[in-house]
């Protein structure tokens, strides 16, 4: 035999035992696709990629390959895409409003086994407001992982300038006009300094709905009910124009992503904001950042609950499932979820967390971490769950873009609303 | 060493009289089936990525999505386009956008040509900026603009604020929001269209033009009876290239307001993407894109019977 003919025969067996060890080694470890969205500011997918990188140096079985999917609309998008294309990933963080579309695209499955199983968990642990949106025909069909309510948050040294005590924020509408208009700074005819800034979203709006006495989504298990032509949310709706008119909050829409600008920039004397949006208001913000609860309406504190949950997927192996499962346990324990509570400003969505450290020392140096959670008693399952979800989102924040603007009043753009949001349930079915 | 040379020779000769032998049998060297062998692989690659996908859109119009079902609906999908003043809007933002943007590209593209096309010292420094725009990438220059908007630290309020004028939210006012997406596209589009004013410009012959001059001709009449006809097929062609181009940029109301406020500033692409890949609305999507496939063809056809035939090719 030549040199290069032995040469040759070292190759292949070479070669050989590499796609042997390649392929031993892919069927002992599963890999699972994992989709996340990043819904608040700051560094959140560094912090998922880190704890990911954490299981899976700790588990030689399952692999898990985070996938960053955008906002919670671009994510929800790819994973309607995924499912309807066959090919879904095998577990993924969506929103808790969409439980419903989900069922209906018959993409996830339903995890009580898992829950009530020996290598379960104690789900009675999780707070019920984090829970609300979770359940359908009686089953659990998610596990909370980034949630979170509005809160309000007020710059104290702003309060302390304009004589306002900055351990007494507002806690009715009223005082909340009254503090705003105290806080306005104009320089001529231009305003340097708002008293208050609610971003123009159906998440925000509905909060103030719960305040005036008549949620605009369901409270039970419903995924036909839409309220958004009732008098409780015309008033609430009609609230946010009043204070555009006061000239205490910028007139026209206000992004999601300017208001937590304009508070850091001192722009913004207040903002509704989600409470994921903590740290980065903390850790940027050059003076002392208050939280409180919400004001209240004419029926009390009232929130709207948000945020994603994990969800397993259907149309996968039923090992790959159980892998996943396993991934989700070990995300949610209390040290690591009260990790993620303090990384991202989420609310740790489950008691044993807050119980332990690291959250239990930070909630001790941080008070502004709880307010949220004490704000959990008044809060209610989060709108719109129901069929068409992201879709009657959207037809909600328009009716609040119609009324920011001056473009209609709230009775008018609210009934549009409500017949645009009936079309859409019955398009998914719903008999209305 | 002249024998190996002749031999590879001979060889060369065999290889290159091979082709005889594997010529083409009769029947295809006869007529046109020669072409279509040679047209085939194009054929196949329009038929996969043009007319399949047509055809689909149009079956899948008549659809609607439940769930995982698609149900047949007739047409209820055109249906609602037509009546529901939501996407009534779009279609007029649309017809609005594109009317206005084949006006500037043609009357705009033409009076910046003009003014690139004097005989000024450095000409170059003057036209580079114009040119830049057109290499820029849409999502980049929307993202510049969105700071130039932004109502509370941009650069357009600063002036205004400066000059002690009121300011203005401007992508949150329904008034303002769609002329501002049409701001940003014009600024980084009509350099393009003055671009192919600017190459017909030059290759305009002199002495038409001198003579022109001697004649004391004013420059409006010369714009109108010498310029005018004689850059004809260039307008031709910056008019087909400028209806497509608006149609066709959505990156700018992806960055800038997201069709908002309250639908304002939403254009059909943007409303078939919404309706399509954000809430999976397929038949809704595909009603849409029929109606946008409908009116380009009408408008194609018109082009050439109509326009084609008053261009001056000379």
């Amino acid at each position: 035999m030549s040199m290069k003919a032995k040469l040759f025969r070292a190759l292949l067996v070479l070669c050989s035992l590499l796609v042997m060890i390649g392929g031993a080694s892919a069927q002992d470890a599963i890999t699972l696709q994992f989709f996340y969205p990043v819904g608040v500011a700051g560094p959140l997918a560094q912090a998922i990629d880190s704890y990911v990188g954490e299981f899976n140096a700790t588990h030689d079985h399952i692999q898990v390959e985070p996938v960053f999917t955008g906002g919670y609309s671009e994510n929800m998008a790819r994973a309607t895409a995924a499912i309807l294309s066959g090919q879904p990933p095998d577990v993924a963080i969506l929103l808790g409003i969409d439980i419903y579309t989900l069922i209906q695209l018959e993409g996830i499955i339903p995890l009580d086994d898992y829950i009530a199983s020996e290598n379960g968990l104690d789900i009675d642990d999780f707070f019920d407001a984090f829970m609300a949106n979770n359940i359908a025909d009686g089953q659990v069909w998610s596990i909370p992982w980034q949630r979170s309510t509005p809160i309000l948050y007020y710059n104290k040294d702003a309060f302390a300038e304009v004589g306002l005590n900055p351990e007494t924020p507002p806690a009715t509408w009223d005082e909340l006009i009254e503090a705003g208009k105290q806080l306005v700074v104009r320089d001529g005819d231009n305003v340097t300094r708002w008293g208050v800034e609610v971003p123009t979203s159906f998440w925000i709006f509905a909060n103030f709905a719960i305040q005036a006495g008549q949620h605009i989504g369901s409270l039970g298990d419903d995924p036909c009910a839409v309220y958004l032509d009732t008098p409780e949310a015309i008033e609430a709706l009609a609230f946010l124009r009043t204070l555009q008119e006061e000239g205490i909050m910028p007139d026209g829409a206000n992004a999601w992503g300017t208001a937590p600008a304009d508070f850091i920039a001192g722009a913004a004397a207040m903002i509704y904001h989600s409470t994921g949006s903590l740290s980065t208001l903390l850790a940027n913000s050059p003076f002392e950042v208050g939280t409180a609860f919400m004001p209240a309406g004419e029926a009390g504190y009232g929130a709207n609950v948000g945020g994603g949950n994990y969800y397993i997927m259907k149309d996968i192996a039923p090992e790959r499932q159980d892998a996943a499962w396993e991934f989700i346990r070990w995300m949610v324990r209390p040290e690591q979820i009260g990790q993620w509570g303090i990384d991202s400003g989420y609310v740790a969505p489950r008691n044993a967390a807050w119980e332990v450290d690291p959250l239990m020392s930070y909630a001790a140096d941080t008070p502004q971490a709880s307010t949220a959670r004490y704000q959990l008693e008044y809060a209610v399952k989060e709108f719109p769950a129901t069929y068409g979800g992201q879709e009657i989102q959207v037809i909600t924040t328009q009716a609040i873009e119609a009324v920011n603007t001056g473009e209609q009043s709230p009775e008018e753009a609210l009934a549009i609303a409500q017949e645009r949001a009936n079309e859409v349930l019955i398009q998914n079915g719903c008999e209305l | 060493m002249p024998n190996q040379l002749h031999t590879q020779n001979e060889g060369v000769e065999a290889n290159l009289s091979l082709p005889r032998s594997l010529a083409l049998p009769a029947v295809l060297r006869s007529g046109g089936a020669v072409a279509y062998l040679f047209l085939l692989p194009s054929l196949v690659f329009l038929a996969v990525f043009t007319l399949w996908p047509i055809l689909s859109v149009i079956r899948s119009s008549f659809y609607a999505r439940r769930g995982r079902s698609q149900i047949f609906v007739g047409t209820d999908n055109f249906e609602r386009i037509f009546s529901d003043p939501f996407s009534q809007q779009v279609i007029l933002n649309t017809l609005g956008y594109v009317t206005l943007s084949l006006l500037m590209s043609v009357f705009g593209g033409l009076m910046l040509a003009i003014l690139m096309n004097q005989g000024l010292k450095n000409i170059g420094f003057f036209r580079f900026p114009f040119m830049a725009t057109i290499a820029l990438p849409m999502v980049s220059v929307a993202s510049v603009w969105l700071f130039m908007y932004s109502p509370r630290v941009g650069l357009l309020n600063d002036i205004l604020g400066g000059l002690g004028l009121p300011r203005s939210n401007w992508l949150s006012d329904p008034d303002l929001a769609l002329a501002g997406l049409f701001v940003v596209y014009l600024w980084k589009q009509l350099g393009y269209f003055a671009l192919f004013y600017l190459a017909a410009l030059q290759s305009l012959p002199d002495d038409v033009l001198e003579a022109a001059t001697l004649d004391g001709v004013t420059f409006w009449q010369k714009l109108r009876h010498i310029i005018w006809p004689l850059v004809s097929p260039t307008t031709y062609f910056v008019t087909t290239i400028g209806v497509l181009n608006s149609l066709q940029q959505v990156d700018h109301v992806f960055v800038l307001t997201q069709g908002g406020p309250n639908n304002a500033s939403s254009l059909a692409l943007y409303y078939v993407y919404e309706q399509g890949f954000k809430w999976f609305n397929t038949g809704i999507a595909s009603a849409m894109t029929v109606v946008l496939l409908a009116v380009l063809l009408t408008m194609a056809i018109l082009q050439f019977v109509y326009l084609e035939r008053r261009v001056h090719y000379d």
